[in-house]
């Protein structure tokens, strides 16, 4: 793993994401947003396996992190937060609904995965050599049509990787509590391969989005790869966080893979990469408040 | 009184009286919902409030069970946008057991629904109508004129299977009999109440049919006539939206203006003009345009109705 790279995309993420929390606390922003601090690399790192040419990616409500990882583009980011024209869908879809190259995502949870699966099979049928990357949460793993389609993946040999961002909550609600038995259980009950893996410890992470991408490729076959993680921030704008103790947050701050990456780096290069992106957000944002909304829709 | 809290008072009532249920996603402390209706209630009524995973539908159909069973049930739908997952519980269950059998079911769904607010296609629309014309359901909308607590407490009570359409932004917002103005003018004695709002002793020229969270924009546009243009609004709030019988018989004019929040085109407005048809009432139907709802702001003003569209409209029928 090149940890200055992984950790330079990380630091656009979480700065992105920081200056939009401060950017609605100003009151700049309208609408709603879900921040992704903490669970930056996840997409970070599966973009490092996905053949943007080809392959199909689908996403979650949750998706800043997903598109920057996939496009890097702050400015068009920070312009379809505001409603600018600039904007993937020129400020049309807003925080939640993006589409981008073969980046796609909208705001039903788990949504996107029964579509994911659809558009694995239409690549089967063509016989192209792309996959299809699926981002889900684990709330959305409660999700009947998420049961459905691992299902249709598994009994119809789909090459398509689901993603779990299993950052253990459903906006306040505790995923564990409410799902019997486990994932892995319900996962590999479907004859589908299953991984599970932890963002606390970035490089094992690295190796086992590695094996899953691999595996889907080249037996072209469906996998769920169950990241756990930790949202370091609230829900949605409006979230204060109460349903997690101040152990669990402590615990969760200790474990933030960006903190790993920073030990793992020289100092210099954190400094010149966090200067960087400083100036970077910044500017798109300057530059996204002097843009235009559209006049006609 | 704000439209919040009467409608949870409302909730409160049905535990109190019926030992109901509460089911839904993060309706629990601390969060007590998305928007904080049922904040507190799990505190103070532990066993009634039940938590769930998202699962739309088998939450949905646990609610139609427990009601099947005899139990008082309410079931909360984080965002209206979200009713798609539940239809066939409610289209295919819930209402043939209710025609069918002559079951009855003290089942309400609640949706809050509505725009904006900048949240885009999937969490701003009015889709009520997806229920309405459905043998066996009802849809039932409160606002700001008719007390929403009172109005769960009359669909709990009546035994239909209810989708009951909230208003987000209607939570904070004041309920008119409190505001201490004298729009109120009648409230018919029907089982889910018609408002009528009217400048005091005046005779109306048109009349303006809404409901839910077009009605603080449609007493906008009443004052702005009764001011600027001495015309007199007459605004009917409707609640039991899907069933219009005999409701336009409360209409003093002759033209009238339907106004609702959803796509005009097929929607709830078409079938009340149809009945203002039968009655020689010329109408006029205002929604929103036939599109995906943008979170741009000035795109979402294209699409949702605004003030300015209401005026224009009018004008040009007077
Ligand atoms: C079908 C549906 N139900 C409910 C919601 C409201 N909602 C948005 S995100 C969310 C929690 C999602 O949890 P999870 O899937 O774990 O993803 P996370 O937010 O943790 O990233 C809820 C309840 C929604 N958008 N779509
Ligand atoms: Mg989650």
């Amino acid at each position: 793993m090149n940890v200055e790279k992984i950790y330079k995309e990380c630091y656009r993420i979480r700065s992105f994401e920081k200056k939009v929390e401060q950017e609605f606390s100003n009151g700049k922003l309208r609408g709603t947003t879900h921040g992704c601090i903490g669970q930056e690399i996840i997409p970070v790192l599966a973009m490092e396996f996905i053949n943007k040419e080809t392959d199909y990616v689908v996403g979650t409500h949750r998706c800043h992190g997903q598109v920057l990882a996939y496009t890097g583009d702050t400015y068009r980011l920070a312009c379809e937060m505001m409603g600018r024209k600039d904007g993937f869908v020129k400020g049309i879809g807003g925080s939640q609904h993006i589409k981008v190259d073969k980046y796609l995502t909208n705001g039903i949870t788990g949504g996107m995965v029964t579509v994911g699966t659809g558009i694995a099979l239409g690549i089967k049928k063509t016989a192209e050599d792309a996959i299809v990357t699926s981002f889900f949460g684990d709330g959305g793993f409660n999700e009947g049509y998420v049961q459905e389609s691992l299902n249709l993946a598994a009994s119809l040999e789909l090459p398509i990787l689901y993603i779990c961002e299993n950052n253990h909550y459903a906006m306040s609600t505790p995923t564990v509590k409410y799902s019997a038995p486990d994932f892995g259980t319900r996962v590999t009950s479907l004859g589908m391969y299953y991984i599970m893996s932890d963002t606390a410890e970035p490089q094992k992470l690295c190796n086992d989005m590695e094996e899953a991408f691999s595996y889907v490729r080249k037996f072209r076959k469906p996998c769920v790869i169950d990241v756990h993680t930790a949202r370091l921030c609230g829900h949605s704008k409006s979230d204060s966080m109460e349903y997690m103790s101040n152990e669990e947050k402590q615990k969760n701050i200790e474990n933030d893979p960006i903190a790993w990456l920073e030990r793992n780096i020289q100092n210099s290069a954190r400094l010149s990469i966090q200067q960087q992106i400083a100036k970077e957000i910044n500017d798109a944002f300057d530059k996204a408040y002097i843009c235009e909304e559209i006049l006609e829709f | 009184m704000k439209y919040l809290m009467s409608l949870r008072q409302g909730l409160e009532k049905m535990i109190e009286t019926h030992n109901g249920y509460l089911i839904g996603e993060d309706i629990q402390e601390p969060y007590g919902g998305a928007f904080k209706v049922t904040k507190g209630m799990s505190s103070k009524y532990p066993d009634n409030i039940i938590g769930t995973p998202m699962c739309e539908q088998g939450f949905t159909g646990l609610g139609v069970g427990m009601a099947l069973h005899g139990e008082y049930v309410s079931v909360e739908i984080m965002f209206g946008d979200f009713i798609t997952l539940i239809a066939d519980q409610m289209i295919n269950h819930a209402a043939k057991f209710a025609d069918m059998y002559q079951q009855r079911m003290h089942l309400v769904v609640r949706c809050p629904s509505g725009g904006y607010r900048g949240y885009g296609a999937t969490h701003s629309q009015s889709l009520e109508k997806i229920f309405m014309g459905i043998p066996g359901i009802q849809v039932i909308a409160p606002s700001i004129a008719t007390d929403p607590g009172d109005l769960f407490n009359r669909a709990i009570e009546s035994g239909v299977p209810t989708l009951f359409v909230e208003n987000k932004l209607d939570y904070p917002k004041e309920l008119l009999p409190d505001r201490g103005e004298f729009w109120i003018k009648n409230i018919t004695s029907d089982n889910f109440p018609v408002v009528s709002l009217c400048p005091e002793g005046e005779k109306p020229d048109i009349t303006l049919i809404t409901y839910g969270g077009m009605v603080p924009l449609s007493v906008e546009v009443m004052k702005y006539f009764l001011y600027e243009e001495e015309i007199n609004v007459e605004i009917l709030v409707l609640s039991e939206l899907s069933n219009l019988e005999g409701k336009m018989n409360y209409v003093q004019t002759h033209k009238a203006v339907v106004l609702e929040e959803g796509v005009a085109e097929f929607g709830w407005g078409s079938e009340v003009s149809y009945e203002l048809s039968k009655l020689g009432v010329h109408s006029t139907r205002i929604g929103a345009r036939r599109r995906s709802i943008p979170s741009a702001k000035k795109a979402e003003e294209m699409v949702l109705p605004m003030f300015d569209d209401v005026i224009a409209t009018i004008e040009r029928d007077m």
